[in-house]
């Protein structure tokens, strides 16, 4: 009777032990499992998309444009109209601050020019807008789209594609001319191209929103644009020895050994009309920024072209700072490049077209060099910053979207979409 | 005196083998916690379909075209003319080419034929949305594609290729 009393006893232990013991692993695995499947998706791409296809689908049916958009109607209630209810957020406590913002924008399609010439826009826009200065500046979203009320977006990635060439080298021109649409024109007719071109209300055009009849105007990064002026590689070469030995480069080989421009060329009393003085190879390695700008504003002309001459004391130049917004997209955008490039933000690497080409003045003695590539480095750094937080610290997500569309009457537009969302989680 | 040594000896086991559970329990979580702060990064995907060039599609093909529409000059004609041609380079490569990397394609195509690469003179070759890796193997490559059936056995073809990135 003992023996069996004791061996109850020791039963009772074991049979706690086990218990102890499958609540402890059973805890663990629990854990595990949680920790390792548990780790929140980050759906704010997904439903920003989501929300875009929302306004596309309100907005447009059977690519016509509903009948009620243009109205004053739908822009004063376009929540409604396109059932949207920003509200349902508070029940996840996120009562402060909203947490989405959408842009709609409809712009005349005006023979392919996407409203180049003239702006002719529909705009409408809801939620927090401060999610839209924060997505831009921290690289978010893909520039895609026609100009206008959304625009002024620095391009991140569109004009990026695969097959990246090397590029070291970032070369800033000025059209020398009122208008971007007038220098587009100009450079598509004489078979050159770049790769952006900032217009002075910070507009920045590029391969990605391209001017239809003008599109060879411009190039993805992932392609030379011609724009340095000297051609590419060996046609360079070859463009260059060609020239007579009066154009000012005695030994016909502007470039030395080491890739540097000869002291020769680079102090002309008299600069050639040709190309001659300049580094071959620039078109293929650098990227071509072309900012709207008079340049010198000319005193007189000959054969309707501004008089050129060695003294630029005779000129007066249009100033940048009458342009701010240009400057500022400027600013954005070579950061942009130079980050992704891993470009030094030094004079050796942004560097002036006339840097390049002796008979080039661009962008001319008024650009604000010292004080831009102080700007360039310090947005680099906010940039960096705020890539590092848009992983790390749920900044906004979202993307900026366009598509093509007609009325009932075959009038053609652009419709642009932009729709970003903030944080997805409670106290995130 | 046996039995007690016994009894100690099972005790120690059980102890022993007690603290070796939750030694490789501790170690399993510490593991699991470590690759599982890999899933904070991950990002839910909205898959392939493209609502945007969706819509541009069939804007393009009701625009007007002479009496009719681009979709009817299309049809009766079997490709793509000066007009929509370049208007549709226009529309798809100047809205997605910042999109879609690996290229951009609308033609007509007859499926009946043995040529497998269309090519027309506004969108070049057609891309193939799978490549074939130098190990054998057919990957399939992001991107979007659509297609209309047209008369005579013709397909009106679209193929956005990259991704969407």
């Amino acid at each position: 009777m003992i023996k069996l009393r004791k061996n109850k006893k020791g039963d009772k232990i074991l049979s706690i032990y086990w218990f102890l013991i499958i609540f402890i692993v059973s805890g663990a695995v629990i854990y595990m499992a949680a920790s390792f499947y548990g780790a929140p998706y980050d759906v704010r791409m997904t439903e920003s998309r989501a929300l875009g296809d929302q306004i596309a689908n309100c907005v447009t049916n059977g690519g016509f444009l509903n009948d009620s958009v243009m109205g004053a109607e739908f822009q004063k209630n376009f929540m409604r109209y396109c059932h949207l209810n920003f509200s349902v957020e508070n029940s996840y406590g996120w009562t402060n601050k909203s947490e989405y913002y959408v842009g709609l924008g409809i712009y005349d399609y005006d023979n392919g020019t996407f409203n180049l010439l003239g702006k002719k826009e529909a705009g409408i826009s809801e939620g927090n807008p401060n999610l839209k200065s924060t997505w831009q500046i921290s690289g978010g979203g893909n520039e895609q789209a026609p100009s206008g009320f959304l625009a002024g977006i620095v391009s991140s990635v569109s004009n990026l594609v695969s097959g990246k060439r090397k590029v070291d080298t970032i070369v800033i021109h000025t059209t020398e001319g009122s208008t971007a649409s007038g220098a587009i024109e100009t450079i598509a007719n004489r078979d050159l191209s770049v790769h952006y071109m900032i217009d002075r209300n910070g507009d920045i055009y590029s391969s990605s929103r391209p001017p239809a009849q003008f599109a060879s105007a411009f190039v993805p990064e992932n392609q030379p644009a011609s724009h340095a002026g000297c051609g590419i590689g060996s046609e360079a070469l070859t463009y260059c020895s060609a020239l007579p030995a009066s154009d000012g480069c005695t030994d016909k080989s502007p470039v030395n050994s080491n890739g540097i421009l000869d002291p020769k060329c680079q102090n002309l009393s008299n600069p050639p009309q040709s190309e001659s003085c300049c580094i071959p190879g620039y078109n293929a390695n650098s990227i071509g920024i072309e900012l709207v700008n008079l340049g010198h504003l000319c005193t007189g002309l000959s054969g309707g072209f501004c008089k050129y001459s060695v003294s630029l004391g005779g000129y007066k130049w249009e100033n940048f700072s009458n342009s701010p917004q240009q400057m500022d997209s400027l600013v954005n955008l070579v950061a942009d490049i130079a980050l992704r490039y891993k470009i030094p933000v030094d004079r050796d690497h942004i560097i002036g077209h006339y840097q390049i080409a002796t008979r080039k003045t661009d962008p001319g003695p008024n650009f604000p060099w010292d004080k831009f590539i102080a700007a360039v480095k310090d947005r680099e750094n906010t940039i960096s910053v705020s890539q590092q937080d848009s992983q790390n610290k749920n900044l906004p997500q979202g993307q900026l979207r366009s598509f093509y569309a007609i009325d009932k009457s075959g009038k053609q537009y652009i419709v642009q979409v932009l729709a970003i969302v903030g944080k997805t989680e409670k106290n995130a | 005196m046996l039995n007690k040594k016994g009894q100690v000896a099972e005790t120690t086991t059980w102890i022993f083998a007690t603290l070796i559970i939750i030694i490789l329990v501790l170690a399993s979580v510490f593991v699991a916690s470590i690759l599982g702060s890999f899933g904070n990064k991950r990002v839910a995907s909205y898959g392939s379909f493209d609502l945007f060039a969706k819509k541009s599609l069939a804007a393009f093909l009701a625009t007007p075209e002479n009496s009719g529409t681009i979709y009817s000059k299309i049809n009766s004609q079997g490709a793509l003319d000066n007009f929509n041609g370049n208007l549709a380079k226009s529309i798809f490569n100047g809205l997605y080419s910042g999109f879609y990397s690996k290229g951009i394609y609308l033609g007509v195509y007859d499926p009946s034929s043995f040529i497998t690469l269309e090519k027309n003179s506004y969108f070049g070759t057609r891309p193939s949305l799978t490549v074939k890796t130098e190990f054998g193997q057919v990957l399939n490559v992001d991107g979007f594609e659509d297609s209309l059936n047209l008369s005579k056995g013709r397909v009106l073809h679209i193929v956005l290729a990259g991704g969407y990135s």
